[in-house]
């Protein structure tokens, strides 16, 4: 065995959580599978038990659950189990050196700049505003976050996109109403404040507008190839496809 | 004789191709954009064939068929660079490829990576192209070998060794891995009854979860984050070199190159499994047959070959039923069936009848699509090695938006975009305890399959599970699966090792005395 | 900074443009249409739709994008997505009969009257045996159905489908039982009838055409009134001939079409049915639909809604007497057939 033996002692820690887990979900699915018909008839297929809907779900829960079982028995075996109960009992104790706990917080920010920015683009701006606004915005506060090494974890950026995305999840919620072209014309505001909190903040003018241009270039790219080459519907379509599309029958119109 | 003759008509239908200069237009950029398709994340060879089928409706079919099939030889070979370049499959086709193009590529072999994975490509068209011609009917009565025991056993099979293969910590993580995947793939209403499973009373569930959120929330989000949070370093493309057939290294693999093309071309014929798992089962079967299956997974070349061959062949084997049968052999090419249908072309046994030489012109666009693969091929790997000089830290957040994009092109579907992102978190935790994740999105992509069939072969046999034992090919995939399954246990294992042990030893004696 | 200002002075360029455009409204349609099908790309509500939209282009002066939204039950997210879009005509869904059944099972909250229909048609349903089976005709086929009930298999896609309403139609017209195999779809259901996994298979003409002509299957009759002539196949009788009180049963069509919201502006139903009218009739869809078999229809208007509607109530008290439907037919005020 060439790897390290703390890292398998490490893995066997996180099996005792994770077979629990396993365990548990397997276990949810035997509840809810037991609810399903088995014998009565149901969609016109006289249903006996190994045509019942339920069987296959069975089969793969027991599976998992036999399986998170192994799993649980190695790291009990192993050791792992008293080392992951240990550990809870005597919490946030870590012997790391000032560099490793700096490294792994680093990580950590970083882990959550990169959750946060995605869920607000995903859940917040993509169905409410402007596809090709929303990217540009996503694109400026990802890159930016990253290419410039900005390890603050709320820096005005991420803020900003927070907010909006907040707005545009009310809005599809229906808590709001509808803002329509005013949500893209903020989000195209916001883009400048982004660049404009970027070249305040970093020495480097050249990486600051290489940020930018990089994402406008790329979203000017891709979204018009699907939308008016490939035919593919962008999923809010507002103010800045809407221009496009205008543009484009006015060229149709010249053409003929 | 009729050999003969077939082989001038090919020619000539070859030739008549190529003296339309549109033809080579359309078939290099249809190449091209199959290859595009292929590499970015969630744009796959299936929405590729259905954008295409509207675009090509007012061509001509010959102009068609050669755009169809360009883009679909070459989105399965693209997917090949992003699993290369950094480690994001492009398609659950390419998955298999990763295992050693991305151990090769951070090496700094990526070139001969590349090099590799397009002339085995090239070859494994090539090959399922000649089956397509050569041995048709064959393979379609071969198909029709499969009944539903046959197709629940194959998925399962796809499911075990995608697993066995994967693990890197304990075998069985790959198999719980798999199960995950079963597991998702049963929610959402089943296929036979229309009885809704996991869905919680929720409408957005009932149609189930697709592969190509599962596919690229689980492969590129976990990906993204430890390339830019945990510090995962990408190949550079100064190490990469110089990108070139690697004709010596295919010669030295080439008894790989034709079991995978062949295991390509069998998978691809039978319906409803194609490429995504064609990869897998050539892979294991290289491994298992190799001198030194140790290096499998860590930059191994034949590893890399077999599944690019393998999925490529596909392409061929998909095919066969496609046009002799009318069923098609695996996703794009039931996309495929809808564009000829579009064009008044309605493939099936009669199809030599009605449409003489229509069988040749498709193995002939095949021919002319993989040397277009190729030549892109060579020419774009050089180009596509470049952009790893960008740095990681805007490199990867733009293979995020394409991320997103992917999930909502092919299906127009928010909520497929709503699931990625919790499935690539779910699959960092688990890639983050060494559990593997492509069984979990082949156990999505196959589980559909497995829970069906199951249930309808014990339909058809009234509960009875004696037909999985006395049906040949059945009994084959029940062995293979057996096999593969103890051969994991430890029991098991010390069990044959201490067998072979005192076997070895009574014959030693035997023939001492 | 240059950049910047060049995009906003292109971007306020191109609003004036929008106002412009606003202003010099011409009449229905002066925008491009998009066709949302609701069933996945290459099956036959998607190339039906596809022929018949290129089709329509040539009577438009703008061009219809054909999409796909599959997904949900019955079509449900394709159908909410077209509903949900603004009532100009500029979005219109292309569906078939399957999507009647949307409501009773509980995919949307709405009955199929909120769309004005334009039926293209369909293919007409038959029954086949595999090749080597020992029924020669329909009457054998239910003799022995009948001495030996539930012996017999039967392939058609999954429960609630068009061709499994037409199976448990015929069981009920003939008094022939026989086991029920659900498949995804017609194309697995076929193979399983050519691998010998059942005997009987049900789907339409159009789908089986190829496999009749190569000697795969063998056609007993068509579910329809009429007798059939396929080349190479010869005649297919009708199963009415045989069992004349089928008629009380059948026959249940296939309606493939498109829809736009029943609250369209009364000018864009009537742009639309034109170019639809003439669409069906240009020789490229009549050919077609003779190489496919398939029956042109051609209904819009009143003529389309009712057929929807007799449709609804057959296909959700049919799921509802199978015990497979969500919801009561009768809270959704569906009328019992």
């Amino acid at each position: 065995m060439d790897k390290q033996t703390d890292q398998i002692k490490g893995l066997r820690r996180k099996d005792f959580w994770t077979a629990l887990v396993l365990i548990g979900l397997s276990l949810a699915m035997l509840m809810e599978v037991s609810g399903y018909p088995i014998t009565d008839s149901y969609g016109g297929v006289q249903n006996v038990w190994y045509v019942s809907p339920a069987l296959f779900p069975l089969l793969v829960s027991l599976a998992l659950l036999l399986l998170s079982l192994v799993l649980l028995t190695k790291s009990i075996i192993s050791g792992g189990a008293r080392e992951a109960l240990r550990r809870l009992g005597s919490a946030n104790k870590s012997n790391l050196s000032v560099e490793a706990s700096q490294a792994e917080s680093r990580t950590r920010v970083r882990f959550w700049t990169i959750l946060t920015v995605l869920v607000c683009y995903v859940y917040g701006l993509v169905p409410a505003m402007d596809f090709i606004v929303a990217s540009v915005l996503f694109l400026n506060v990802f890159i930016g976050n990253f290419y410039l090494e900005i390890d603050r974890p709320l820096n005005l950026p991420i803020l900003i996109l927070v907010a909006m995305a907040v707005v545009g999840l009310a809005q599809t919620l229906g808590w709001l109403p509808d803002q329509g072209d005013l949500f893209d014309w903020l989000g195209l505001v916001m883009i400048l404040v982004i660049a404009g909190y970027f070249f305040s903040r970093s020495g480097e003018r050249f990486k600051v507008a290489r940020v930018f241009t990089v994402s406008l270039i790329t979203v000017l790219l891709v979204a018009p190839l699907f939308r008016f080459v490939l035919l593919v519907p962008l999923p809010h379509e507002g103010l800045v496809i809407g221009w496009m599309d205008s543009v484009r029958y006015l060229l149709r119109s010249i053409i003929g | 004789m009729e050999l003969a003759s077939r082989f001038a008509d090919f020619f000539v239908i070859l030739v008549t191709l190529l003296s339309d200069p549109a033809n080579w237009v359309v078939l290099m950029g249809a190449s091209i954009l199959g290859i595009v398709f292929g590499a970015l994340p969630g744009l796959t060879a299936t929405l590729g064939v259905a954008l295409l089928t509207t675009l090509t409706y007012g061509m001509p079919l010959d102009t068609a068929l050669i755009a169809l099939l360009g883009l679909y030889v070459g989105a399965i070979y693209g997917g090949s660079f992003p699993s290369i370049l950094i480690n994001i499959p492009g398609t659950a086709a390419s998955a298999a490829t990763a295992m050693d193009g991305y151990p090769m590529a951070q090496r700094g072999e990526g070139a001969r990576a590349l090099g590799l994975s397009t002339t085995a490509s090239f070859l494994g068209t090539v090959i399922g192209m000649l089956c397509l011609v050569a041995i048709a009917p064959i393979i379609a009565n071969f198909a029709l070998k499969f009944t539903s025991y046959e197709f629940f056993l194959l998925a399962l099979f796809g499911i075990v060794i995608s697993g066995t293969l994967t693990s890197t910590d304990l075998v069985y993580k790959g198999w719980i891995s798999g199960l995950l995947g079963l597991a998702l793939a049963c929610i959402g209403r089943d296929r036979l009854q229309f009885f809704p499973r996991f869905t919680f009373d929720l409408s957005v569930l009932e149609s189930g979860i697709e592969v190509v959120p599962v596919l690229i929330g689980a492969f590129g989000i976990p990906q993204i984050i430890r390339v830019l949070s945990d510090g995962e370093v990408l190949a550079r493309p100064k190490n990469f070199g110089r990108i070139l057939p690697e004709l010596k290294t295919i010669s030295a693999n080439f008894k790989h190159i034709v079991r995978s093309a062949m295991i390509g071309v069998g998978i691809g014929s039978v319906p409803g499994v194609g490429e995504d798992i064609a990869g897998w089962v050539s892979y294991g079967a290289a491994r298992n047959t190799s001198k030194h299956p140790e290096r499998f997974g860590r930059g191994e070349p034949a590893g890399l070959v077999s599944s690019e061959t393998a999925n490529n062949s596909c392409i061929g084997g998909a095919l066969i039923p496609l046009l002799t049968l009318g069923i098609p052999g695996s996703p794009p090419a039931a996309m495929l069936l809808g564009a000829l249908m579009l064009h008044g072309v309605n493939p099936g046994p009669m199809i030599g009848f009605e449409r003489p030489g229509f069988l040749l012109e498709v193995t002939a666009i095949l021919l002319l699509a993989s040397f277009a693969m190729w030549i892109n091929g060579m020419l774009l790997a050089r180009q596509v090695v470049r952009l790893l000089a960008v740095p990681a830290s805007i490199f990867l957040p733009i293979v995020a938006l394409m991320c997103v994009l992917g999930s909502y092109a092919l299906g127009l579907n928010m909520v497929n975009l709503y699931l990625m992102v919790p499935m690539g978190i779910v699959a960092y935790l688990l890639v983050r305890m060494e559990y593997p994740i492509a069984p979990l999105v082949i156990g999505v992509i196959l589980g559909p399959m497995a829970d069906e069939n199951l249930r309808r072969a014990l339909m058809v046999s009234d509960g009875s599970l004696v037909p999985f034992f006395t049906r040949p090919v059945a009994l084959i995939l029940v062995t293979v699966i057996v096999l593969t399954l103890l051969s994991q246990v430890p029991f098991v294992r010390r069990l044959t090792g201490r067998l072979i042990g005192v076997i070895g030893h009574v014959f030693k004696r035997g023939t001492g005395s | 900074m240059k950049r910047l200002i060049t995009l906003a002075s292109v971007g306020l360029w191109s609003l004036g443009l929008v106002t412009l455009a606003g202003t010099a409204a011409a009449d229905y349609p002066e925008r491009d249409i998009t066709n949302v099908v609701v069933w996945s790309a290459g099956g036959g509500t998607d190339v039906s739709n596809r022929i018949i939209s290129a089709e329509m282009e040539q009577f438009l002066p703008v061009r219809i994008n054909v999409t796909n939204k599959p997904g949900g039950v019955a079509g449900s997210i394709g159908m909410s997505y077209v509903h949900g879009r603004p009532a100009d005509g500029y979005t219109i869904v292309g569906l078939s009969e399957s999507c009647v059944t949307a409501g009773v099972q509980g995919g949307w909250d709405q009955k199929m009257d909120v769309w004005y229909p334009f039926i293209v048609g369909g293919s007409p349903d038959l029954i086949s045996v595999t090749a080597d089976a020992p029924y020669q005709n329909l009457k054998e086929l239910v003799e022995a159905a009948r001495s030996n009930p539930g012996s017999i298999k039967a392939a058609a896609s999954g429960a609630g489908s068009i061709h499994h309403l037409n199976l448990l139609a015929l069981m009920k017209g003939t008094g022939a039982q026989m086991s029920f195999i659900p498949y995804a779809g017609s194309a697995p259901a076929q193979n399983a009838a050519m691998t010998g996994e059942v005997s009987v298979v049900v789907t339409s003409l159009a789908e089986q055409q190829q496999l009749l002509k190569g000697g795969k299957l063998r056609a007993l009759g068509m579910l329809v009134p009429d007798a059939f002539t396929v080349d190479g196949v010869g005649d297919i009788p009708s199963a009415f001939t045989a069992y004349p009180e089928l008629s009380e049963h059948l026959p249940i069509s296939q309606a493939i079409g498109m829809a736009v919201r029943n609250d369209v502006p009364d000018e864009v139903k009537t742009v639309l049915s034109d170019a639809f009218t003439k669409a069906l009739a240009t020789d490229k869809v009549k050919q077609w639909a003779a190489d496919n078999y398939y029956v042109l229809s051609g209904k819009t208007g009143d003529a389309a809604s009712e057929e929807f509607a007799r449709l609804e109530s057959l296909f959700a008290w049919t799921l509802h007497d199978l015990g497979a439907a969500k919801l009561d037919p009768s809270t959704l005020g569906i009328a019992k057939p």
